[in-house]
């Protein structure tokens, strides 16, 4: 028997989340339905388990006292005194010292000669090059957007591959999360701010079609984080941690290397389809490559005990979970497949192998 | 200015002494949410060590914007992290099973055979979620913390933090039904 109510409606209940009235019908529901009986048990033993407190009987302080630093704020510290001005000051430094560079290289060029700031045709061809960081005002012309504005723009930009709509990744000043500021066919302006989506630094930044974008940021080292923004809903419709992404070739499928501590290394897509998982003491790295029929799949594995990477080549199963069909003692690289029988890998010195699968 | 900034910019004026008090007032709850991720009360305190140690080393990164017990708890999971990353390379193992003085606290609650039953599979569940959604669930608990701050804490946005423990609160029901189902 099945009842309207699930594990979301019961959660709000248990966190009395719910009006009197509501919570009165759920109450009476609970009498009755055993399968929303048991969702509540499991929400109440949960609790039970974590509200049980266990006394801590140690001293933490006497534990570390003799490896701290007590004159470390007695402000007499010139060291710790210089790291709190940095800190302090990151924002201002990391914006000032390239501006400060580029400031020198350009007082540089034109001691030197080399510079002809009235030559149109120098102008436009230096800048096709974005500047890295720079302070801007925009001038919006929609109405999401307030005068004068302050931005800085992050380098990052592109245009829909149809040429109607060009990207931009900003960042409003005093927010915290980066903005795609994105200017449609008749040139009105709207942005997206990617709330709380954090990242250090942007990896890709392009146009999947010509409605959506994709942004790829590197959380750490290890994991990545793809956003998918739709601009025809002016809204983000995708976020998915991890690596490796790859679109399919009708760009409807996403596939991307689930990592992260302590969990196991999978193959999935967007819709939260998993295709293949590590084995046990393996990781899966780098990127993965697909046929344009979806049927074969090439990625590299890591043996994490000899740290010795293989390349796999897996075939997509009628169960749709990939079955590894062979294994290459490889260079390790990104990979490629040249038609549905062929491989090469570019390893990270720039040489090309290439594998014959037949 | 809450109390917690008030002690912190005692440390910060050179005040150890208000350093000894703001670890009073949360190893206890920082023990108990440390103990419940690692199942290991000597691991639960060797990292509290390690989490109170960089508290003091990094305070003054410490920005005033955050509450000070969501910026301690982000430093305790990467504690947490590094730790278990080192004993990994020790090839020592985690562990796989909760202690007694955990399970046991339910016993002396008057409850029916049935009722112990089925919180024992619980904690069984709770034991075996995987370490994120698990991070989330604690965090949502032992705290009570709301999605924006565990979002902040992990490092991840609000709506993964709310998956995650919804995750998590899925795999302990999906469990309990298939264990009353056995029965």
């Amino acid at each position: 028997m099945s009842c309207k109510y699930d594990l979301e409606d019961i959660i709000k209940y248990f966190e009395g989340d719910f009006s009197k009235e509501k919570f009165d019908e759920i109450s009476a529901h609970l009498e009755k339905c055993k399968r929303c009986r048991t969702m509540y048990s499991s929400l109440t033993l949960t609790k039970q388990f974590f509200d049980v407190d266990v006394e801590y009987k140690g001293n933490v302080l006497s534990s570390i006292e003799g490896l701290i630093d007590k004159n470390r704020y007695r402000c007499k510290n010139p060291l710790h005194f210089l790291d709190k001005l940095v800190f302090n000051n990151v924002y201002i430094l990391k914006v000032s010292i390239p501006i400060a560079i580029v400031s020198i290289c350009i007082i540089f060029s034109i001691h030197n000669g080399n510079v002809h700031l009235n030559s149109d045709k120098y102008i436009s061809k230096n800048t096709a090059q974005i500047p890295e960081e720079q302070n801007i005002s925009i001038e919006p012309t929609a109405s999401s957007l307030n005068n004068n504005d302050t931005y800085i723009k992050k380098g990052h930009f592109a245009q829909s591959p149809n040429g109607e709509m060009t990207a931009e990744v900003i960042r409003e000043k005093d927010l915290f999360f980066d903005s795609i500021l994105i200017t449609d066919k008749n040139k009105e302006n709207f942005k997206i701010i990617l709330e709380n989506i954090m990242y250090t630094s942007i990896e890709s930044f392009s146009w999947i079609d010509n409605n959506r974008i994709g942004l790829c940021g590197e959380i750490n080292p290890s994991v990545k984080v793809y956003v998918v923004i739709d601009t025809n809903g002016k809204s983000i419709v995708g976020e998915y941690d991890g690596i490796g992404f790859v679109w399919n070739k009708d760009k409807n499928k996403l596939y991307y290397i689930m990592t992260g501590f302590e969990v196991i290394d999978k193959i999935v897509d967007n819709e939260g389809n998993t295709y293949y998982e590590a084995e046990s003491g393996t990781s899966i790295i780098g990127t993965i490559a697909i046929t344009e029929d979806e049927e074969k799949f090439a990625f590299f594995v890591n043996e994490n005990s000899q740290n010795k990477r293989k390349l796999i080549l897996a075939k997509m199963g009628l169960d749709k979970k990939l079955k590894k069909e062979l294994e290459i003692d490889a260079q390790f690289g990104s990979i490629k497949f040249n038609g549905s029988n062929s491989l090469s890998v570019t390893g990270i010195d720039g040489s090309i192998t290439n594998y014959d699968l037949e | 200015m809450d109390n917690d900034n008030i002690l912190v910019a005692n440390i910060l004026n050179g005040n150890i002494d208000s350093f000894s008090i703001l670890i009073s007032r949360y190893e206890k709850q920082l023990f108990n949410f440390l103990l419940r991720l690692t199942s290991s009360k000597e691991d639960s305190e060797e990292i509290m060590q390690d989490v109170f140690l960089r508290v003091y080393n990094y305070l003054y990164k410490y920005d005033s914007k955050w509450k000070f017990c969501s910026w301690l708890y982000s430093i305790a999971i990467n504690s947490f992290k590094d730790f278990y990353k080192k004993k990994k390379q020790r090839n020592t193992e985690y562990y796989d099973h909760i202690p007694d003085y955990l399970v046991n606290s339910f016993t002396s609650i008057e409850e029916t055979y049935e009722t112990k039953e089925l919180y024992y599979e619980v904690v069984k569940l709770i034991n075996g979620l995987k370490k994120d959604h698990r991070t989330a669930l604690i965090l949502k608990h032992i705290q009570g913390f709301s999605y924006t701050e565990i979002a902040k804490i992990m490092g991840i946005s609000q709506v993964n933090a709310r998956m995650k423990v919804l995750r998590a609160r899925q795999t302990i029901n999906d469990g309990l039904l298939k264990f009353k189902e056995r029965c």
